[in-house]
């Protein structure tokens, strides 16, 4: 149902997305005119400064995830958890407070060793944290002692000594991010909004095969927020890598993925897997379509049974 | 709330070239004495300028109320300053309280104007500054490290901090006499007693900085494969970085403590032993004078030290 189209009609998107952002200029904190590349590279090029190496495919096999504290109850955050993510596709992970979500993630990271079943990137085995999976929290997560620059260059300064190329790389994400201005400032001069743009940054800079997404979004105001989901959604296009997201925020995880996997609350066990019906190349006006709306309402029908309210 | 902010930057700002310049004098002889005038300086300037700030506020300008509140932080202590120098002055006089009991601090003053006891405050001042400076290189030293172990492995931590907390326990001064038995009457007892205060601060401060370190954070390091090195210089040692400075500030006080009660247990020379022979002669002045110089050196290094924390902790 989704057609896949080629990489010229997924560059026009991104710069339809980009064009929908023209708000921008709107916000409180002053921002450099929004990615002017898409202007220079002509539409041949799309965003070639993006590319990131060939996407892997996630599985999760009948995952389970015990916690127990000596002398507590066990607490069952996972139970018996599968899940197929292809190369290149973005999936959402949505489900109440509480229902294992970020365990999900932090498993998928490496972060933590599943109880039962097996964990794999690209067909091997997770044994540890990977350099070519990205993680994204729900706080920016920078070093304040930094520099914007500095924090983006922070999976190549563990990788290696930082040379000119992965600066030049660096500063291309944070002009495509429109943050060229702010290299060489400190996170704490920054809003909430562009600090989780530099963050998006310093995930990119390890070029990653798969991107997990902890609610990154979940801090910021909602008008940013939106804004930021767009931004997302045209990283993604333009990148192609698989990305993994998990929110409790319904509409966001159908207008960003392909795919919505629906957790219970705790133990977090899957409810549902829902196809989002909606075109490769979405801007934000989609949320306006009754697919939309419909896809949002399957997914909060299970919440309202589950009573859960926090979902909503 | 903005008017308050600016108020207290003026301020900062008034102070800041005061404390900048004390490492350039710290190697001549008449330190305290120049920073003094500095700090005088500045304090009446600050004050002079607060001052026509609050003249020009009937006029309702928005400086006005930056003035009034630079007039707050430094006009009000100037004010209890004067007050007190002027009791200080006439009081012992009107009570008649005799010149060894509390000399007027006009008596007091008049003991810098002795080139033999400037000679003395100097080249004692040295030697106890000397000690201070050794004590809190050597304390701190020791602290961080100790802190860096006993963060990083809680076997380590297990086994030693009990230990760590009875000797700290421990009233660090009784151990100055065993210290003089074991090193002399040199330089080093002194030193070991401000190092062995200045210690715990820093080991405590160093400990629960590295301990603290927001996880997110943490977890960023573990998916990014960081080694255990890495995570150290590259996230661990700069999140505890504020505390250490915070513990680094308290030790400096305890560091000029230690040195003189160091001094007070046994010693040839240094600004605790100047104390003890101007008590000997029932020389109040003197002591006062001496107390003056103790003052301002422990206002100074604290002041270095809370600079060098602006600086290096700027988020």
């Amino acid at each position: 149902m989704l057609r896949r189209t080629d990489r010229t009609a997924t560059a026009s998107a991104a710069s339809a997305a980009s064009a929908g952002t023209a708000p921008e200029a709107a916000r409180p904190v002053p921002q450099p005119q929004p990615q002017p590349q898409h202007g220079d590279g002509g539409d041949g090029g799309g965003s070639p400064q993006l590319s990131m190496p060939t996407p892997l495919g996630l599985t999760a096999r009948n995952v389970t995830q015990v916690f127990g504290a000596r002398g507590k109850e066990p607490v069952v955050a996972l139970e018996d958890f599968s899940l197929d993510v292809a190369p290149g596709e973005f999936v959402a992970v949505v489900g109440p407070s509480g229902c294992g979500k970020t365990t999900l993630l932090r498993t998928f990271a490496g972060l933590a060793e599943p109880t039962t079943g097996e964990v794999s990137v690209g067909g091997e085995p997770l044994r540890k944290p990977r350099r070519d999976v990205s993680m994204m929290f729900q706080a920016p997560t920078l070093l304040p002692w930094k520099t914007v620059l500095g924090n983006c260059l922070l999976p190549r300064e563990i990788d290696h000594r930082v040379d000119d190329r992965d600066r030049a790389r660096a500063h291309e994400l944070l002009a495509w991010a429109g943050l060229d201005g702010f290299a060489d400032r400190r996170p704490h001069e920054l809003s909430g909004g562009m600090q989780q743009r530099v963050a998006i940054c310093r995930a990119l800079m390890a070029d990653p095969a798969v991107l997990l997404l902890d609610e990154p979004f979940g801090a910021l105001d909602a008008m940013t927020r939106e804004q930021m989901n767009v931004d997302m959604r045209r990283i993604w296009s333009a990148s192609g890598v698989t990305t993994l997201l998990i929110t409790h925020d319904i509409p966001e995880a159908v207008f960003l993925a392909q795919r919505v996997v629906v957790l219970s609350s705790r133990p977090g066990r899957t409810l549902d897997v829902i196809d989002v019906p909606l075109p490769r190349e979405r801007d934000i006006a989609v949320i306006q379509t009754p697919e939309f709306a419909a896809a949002c309402g399957r997914i909060r029908s299970y919440f309202i049974r589950e009573g859960s309210h926090a979902a909503l | 709330m903005r008017l308050s902010e600016q108020g207290d930057r003026d301020v900062g700002a008034e102070a800041g070239p005061v404390t900048a310049a004390v490492p350039d004098t710290g190697q001549r002889p008449d330190t305290t004495a120049e920073t003094a005038t500095a700090t005088a300086t500045a304090t009446t300037g600050a004050t002079a300028k607060g001052a026509t700030a609050a003249a020009k506020s009937p006029a309702g300008t928005r400086r006005s109320g930056t003035g009034r509140r630079a007039l707050r932080t430094v006009g009000l202590p100037a004010l209890l300053l004067v007050v007190v120098a002027t009791l200080w002055e006439f009081l012992p006089g009107l009570l008649g309280v005799k010149d060894f009991v509390l000399p007027p601090l006009s008596k007091v003053l008049a003991q810098f104007g002795s080139g033999s006891l400037l000679d003395q405050l100097w080249s004692n001042g040295l030697v106890t500054l000397k000690e201070t400076l050794l004590g809190l290189l050597a304390g701190s030293a020791a602290g961080i490290v100790a802190g860096v172990l006993l963060g990083e492995s809680s076997v380590v931590r297990a086994t030693f901090y009990p230990y760590l907390v009875a000797f700290q326990s421990l009233p660090k001064i009784a151990l100055a006499p065993l210290f003089v038995i074991w090193f002399g009457f040199g330089t080093t007892p002194k030193v070991l007693v401000a190092a062995t205060l200045t210690f715990f601060p820093l080991l405590v401060n160093t400990m629960s900085g590295v301990m603290s370190v927001d996880r997110d954070r943490a977890q960023l390091f573990r998916s990014l494969s960081a080694s255990r090195r890495q995570t150290w210089t590259k996230l661990l040692l700069p999140s505890a970085l504020p505390s250490v400075l915070a513990g680094f500030e308290v030790a400096t006080v305890l560091a000029l403590l230690g040195a003189i009660l160091g001094e007070f247990v046994s010693s040839q020379d240094g600004l605790g032993v100047l104390l003890q022979q101007q008590q000997t002669n029932y020389d109040t002045a003197g002591v006062f004078a001496t107390l003056i110089v103790l003052a301002a050196m422990g206002v100074v290094l604290n002041q270095i030290v809370v600079q060098l924390r602006k600086w290096l902790v700027f988020w």
